[in-house]
């Protein structure tokens, strides 16, 4: 792989020949062309590939809901390509081959926002997961009025995650809660995480595995 | 075997005396014939011939499915893809002697996962019911892969399928057989594709018809 400065603003990509012109992240390179692969991938490049698939199919739903713009807000502040290669990176290790899904190695947030003290869930009221927390309020990292947020998954969809609207708590109330959605499953993944009032800056998520009680 | 570039021909084949050529790849190849080989007949290439002489004998049927289920716009293509899901497929070595072994050919062959797909034949008003029911997203298996369901006239080279609608939700379409079918023997299949039309999941056999079936069976009831 060559790295190429040309003219014309270096804007140049495509075939040429057997070689591929190409862009990422402002530069160009150049590579031979790929060969049509003959051999079954190897048991290790399979593994591989299973996470980066699984990875991006959770992707297809982030992009449906706000977290599509806690990722791209997460990359801004660090500096990552973009929200995309963001979730990928931190997530691709959660998926595995056969559907295979690590649940508690999701990240479904991020950022320079602080999260409260001693965040716990109390218990389902209703369909309402219920948590508290301490109020930590101090400055521009913690303040007063950010709101809690939940990414939600259920057993039932396994990778659909997605951001009720339905949620309640600002940081100074210290409880808050978020609607859980309605359907057959038994088990939810529940990433809670604060935001900024304006919706700019978030914190790091902390997961809760939530079980239905069961009917006797 | 020889690559050679010839300025006085272009894409030269066929023979003369012991040499050959061919185009392949966009190379210019020329070879020695293949020597004379003496058929030794052994039960695995009698084998081997069985399954290639049925292939050969139910392409016809399922001929103008096979581009669509195997991502493809060149029949020739389509019959290499066709030859490779089927090969080594039951009942291919007896010749597909039993009606139901028509439902394991396969029409599509790829990674997706298959379809929860059902598909009932109704000799009386000459139509096809297929059901199938929503699939959850994961890998190789997204709400917007489209839904196809093909039936095949078995033993003529009528066929035809049609795209059903998407994983992400329950659905049901029922659609007339075609007017030109002889309607004796009847197969019907079903797969999934992705929405770029570049892969495909395994075909189902999914529906088998007869069209005295229930007569036979009636008569064999009575005989025992």
């Amino acid at each position: 792989m060559a790295e190429v400065e040309l003219g014309f603003n270096g804007m140049i990509s495509g075939k040429l020949g057997d070689f591929v012109l190409y862009r990422v992240g402002g530069k160009t390179y150049l590579r031979k062309r790929p060969k049509r692969r003959e051999k079954a991938p190897s048991e290790g490049q399979a593994r591989q590939q299973s996470k980066l698939s699984g990875a991006m199919v959770m992707y297809r739903f982030v992009k449906q809901c706000k977290l599509k713009q806690v990722f791209a807000a997460w990359a801004k502040e660090t500096g990552a390509r973009s929200g995309y290669n963001l979730f990928l990176s931190k997530n691709m290790n959660a998926f595995g081959q056969n559907d295979y899904v690590d649940y508690s190695l999701l990240v479904a947030a991020g950022g320079s926002l602080q999260l409260p003290n001693e965040l716990s869930y109390c218990g389902l009221e209703g369909n309402r997961a219920a948590f508290t927390w301490t109020d930590n309020t101090s400055g521009d990292t913690a303040r007063s009025d950010d709101r809690m947020q939940a990414a939600v998954i259920t057993e039932d969809e396994p990778y659909r995650i997605a951001v009720p609207e339905e949620t309640a708590g600002l940081r100074l109330n210290g409880k808050g809660s978020v609607a859980l959605p309605e359907g057959a499953w038994q088990t939810a993944h529940v990433y809670v995480f604060f935001s900024t009032a304006d919706g700019s800056k978030h914190s790091p998520c902390v997961y809760f595995k939530i079980e239905k009680p069961q009917n006797d | 075997m020889g690559i050679f570039e010839s300025t006085l021909f272009e894409k030269l084949r066929k023979s003369t005396g012991n040499v050959t050529t061919y185009v392949s790849g966009g190379q210019q190849i020329v070879r020695a014939k293949s020597s004379f080989r003496k058929d030794r007949k052994s039960k695995a290439q009698l084998r081997q011939r069985n399954r290639m002489q049925t292939l050969k004998d139910i392409w016809g049927d399922f001929r103008a499915l096979t581009p669509e289920g195997f991502c493809t716009t060149s029949l020739k293509t389509a019959w290499n893809r066709f030859v490779q899901a089927n090969l080594m497929r039951e009942g291919m070595e007896r010749g597909l002697s039993e009606t139901a072994d028509w439902l394991n050919v396969s029409i599509a062959q790829g990674p997706l996962l298959p379809p929860l797909l059902t598909a009932k034949i109704d000799g009386e008003t000459k139509t096809i019911t297929f059901r199938w029911q929503r699939q959850p997203d994961r890998p190789n298996c997204i709400g917007t892969d489209r839904l196809f369901g093909a039936v095949i006239d078995i033993g003529e080279t009528d066929c035809m399928y049609w795209e059903l609608g998407t994983r992400e939700n329950d659905g049901e379409m029922t659609v007339p057989l075609p007017k030109d079918f002889k309607r004796k023997r009847m197969a019907v299949y079903g797969y999934a594709k992705n929405a770029a039309g570049t892969r495909t999941s395994n075909s189902l056999g999914l529906a088998i018809w007869e069209k005295n079936s229930k007569k036979k069976q009636r008569s064999k009831a009575k005989s025992d």
